[in-house]
């Protein structure tokens, strides 16, 4: 072997170009060395059945995210009046529980959100954006993003009961500024900026609780409180409080940017438009399925061991943390026939759009919903507009959750 | 871009790495190694967070593990201006 060949490539997620397109960089780490030791002495695997075994693991924890905040906040909060709301906010949140408080927490938000009808609730809230867009004039030119992020935003506000309080745009930006909170290599400066919407936000909620403690009402909020009471969960109200949270996040961000990637590769590509119209809902089912393996904002997510665990001639020690690159796995050659292109018909899917194990995402039956939905309605106004050439899409500098800051476009006849 | 002298850098660095390590910015010695300091990962990130706001350069918060010590920082960020 020459010495070029040796060199192995290292995971850096500053690597030039990283955030416009980060699979050329994982896809030569991968083929270099698919188990490495990075930044934080994290070890991040890329392969696919890696991947799988770790994600599907009992013996592998989630780190304790709220523990991480609260051993962090004298430091972050030095010098600082602001009071500390980073590690009660996140309390709670489901991708960061394990055992028991994570079955707990998952079954009271499972029974909450199964009174909701996600098909009722997406079909009037599409039907309210396709009437905007209607009334949109010619040659206008729009950001895509903030279409993508309409959906989510109007039925998580109406589910959660905030639609009354938190506008489109103050949802969008809390919305993001708490997912931004899990991204990697973040300083304290930024902890302060997102301290100050959890404070926000958290404060909002504190109030609300006391007022459907007295007035009860049809919202998820609502429910959660009644269920906690009837079924004996004991939670706090912080813990309520931080479930809400993590719901109001993880519904609106994720739809958001899984919805504007996927504006961005039907544009980039109008063909799949065309696909899309001619497609029976079937079809288009299996289609979106493509798109959330291709364009997942979702790119990591963390493990921790619990037992030295060997991955061929490599052993990883017990208490490490490893970083599972299912963007990496999502495009893995040895399990999905030309993996770095969309095909639109492909039948064997094993993505890791929603995570995996006893962690997948919670809203995944909501998310497939909207998008199933909203993509074949979208589709004949997609095919009218043309990515801006004086406003390139610009992309989100985030790790963990890949995103378009905005995508704009002209809108033609 | 402004441009900073050495002096400047210097006195700067020891003044951020003193409000770090809650000791008198005297004490500091940008020439021992960037390891002696301690610094947790957050600690270098908000570091690195302050260089960029101070030198307007986009910076990889790797950054530090490619220098021994914060004098060659300095030099780095200088040849950054050229």
């Amino acid at each position: 072997m020459d010495s070029e060949s040796k060199k192995i490539v290292k995971w850096n997620p500053y690597s030039e170009g990283y955030f416009e397109n980060p699979y050329k960089h994982l896809a030569e780490c991968k083929k270099s060395s698919p188990v490495q030791i990075g930044l934080k002495n994290y070890y991040i695997l890329f392969n696919h059945s890696d991947v799988r075994n770790v994600i599907k693991n009992p013996d592998f924890l989630t780190s304790d995210f709220s523990e991480f905040f609260k051993e962090k906040e004298p430091y972050i909060f030095k010098e600082s009046n602001a009071c500390p709301y980073l590690s009660k906010s996140t309390s709670k949140w489901l991708m960061y529980l394990d055992g028991e408080d994570h079955l707990k927490a998952r079954e009271l938000v499972e029974k909450g959100l199964s009174v909701f009808n996600y098909d009722e609730l997406t079909n009037q809230a599409i039907d309210e954006i396709l009437v905007e867009l209607k009334a949109l004039k010619v040659n206008n030119e729009i950001d895509l993003v903030d279409v993508a992020a309409k959906l989510p935003v109007i039925i998580t506000n109406k589910m959660l009961g905030l639609s009354n309080h938190f506008d489109f745009y103050e949802s969008k930006t809390l919305a993001h500024s708490l997912a931004y909170s899990q991204d990697l290599f973040l300083p304290r400066q930024v902890y302060l900026k997102i301290n100050s919407d959890m404070e926000l936000m958290f404060e909002f909620l504190s109030e609300k609780y006391e007022s459907l403690l007295i007035n009860p009402d049809e919202s998820f909020f609502s429910i959660i409180i009644k269920l906690n009471n009837e079924f004996n969960y004991n939670f706090s109200k912080s813990e309520l409080i931080s479930v809400i949270m993590v719901l109001f996040l993880g519904s609106i961000e994720t739809s958001k940017d899984t919805l504007s990637m996927i504006f961005l590769e039907l544009l980039r590509d109008k063909s799949l438009l065309k696909t899309i119209q001619n497609n029976t809902q079937i079809e288009n089912n299996i289609l979106v399925e493509e798109f959330l393996r291709y364009s997942s904002p979702l790119q990591y997510t963390v493990r921790v061991s619990t037992l030295d665990y060997t991955i061929g001639d490599i052993t990883i020690p017990a208490n490490s943390k490893l970083l599972l690159c299912l963007a990496s796995a999502n495009r893995d050659e040895e399990v999905f026939d030309d993996a770095q292109n969309i095909v639109p018909n492909r039948k064997y899917n094993p993505h890791f759009a929603f995570g995996g194990g006893l962690h997948s995402c919670v809203g995944a039956k909501l998310a497939r919903i909207e998008l199933r939905a909203f993509i074949p309605k979208i589709a004949s106004f997609l095919s009218r507009c043309d990515i801006s050439i004086e406003n390139a899409p610009v992309w989100q500098k985030t790790i963990m959750m890949r995103g378009l800051k905005s995508l704009n476009v002209v809108v033609k006849k | 871009m402004d441009k900073y002298s050495t002096e400047e850098l210097t006195l700067w660095f020891k003044k951020q790495l003193a409000a770090e390590l809650n000791v008198p910015s005297e004490n500091v010695d940008l020439n021992a190694t960037i390891s002696s300091f301690g610094l947790d990962s957050l600690s270098n990130l908000t570091l690195v967070f302050s260089i960029e706001e101070y030198t307007n350069l986009s910076i990889d918060p790797t950054v530090f593990e490619e220098f021994n010590t914060f004098e060659e920082v300095i030099e780095w960020i200088q040849n950054q201006k050229k």
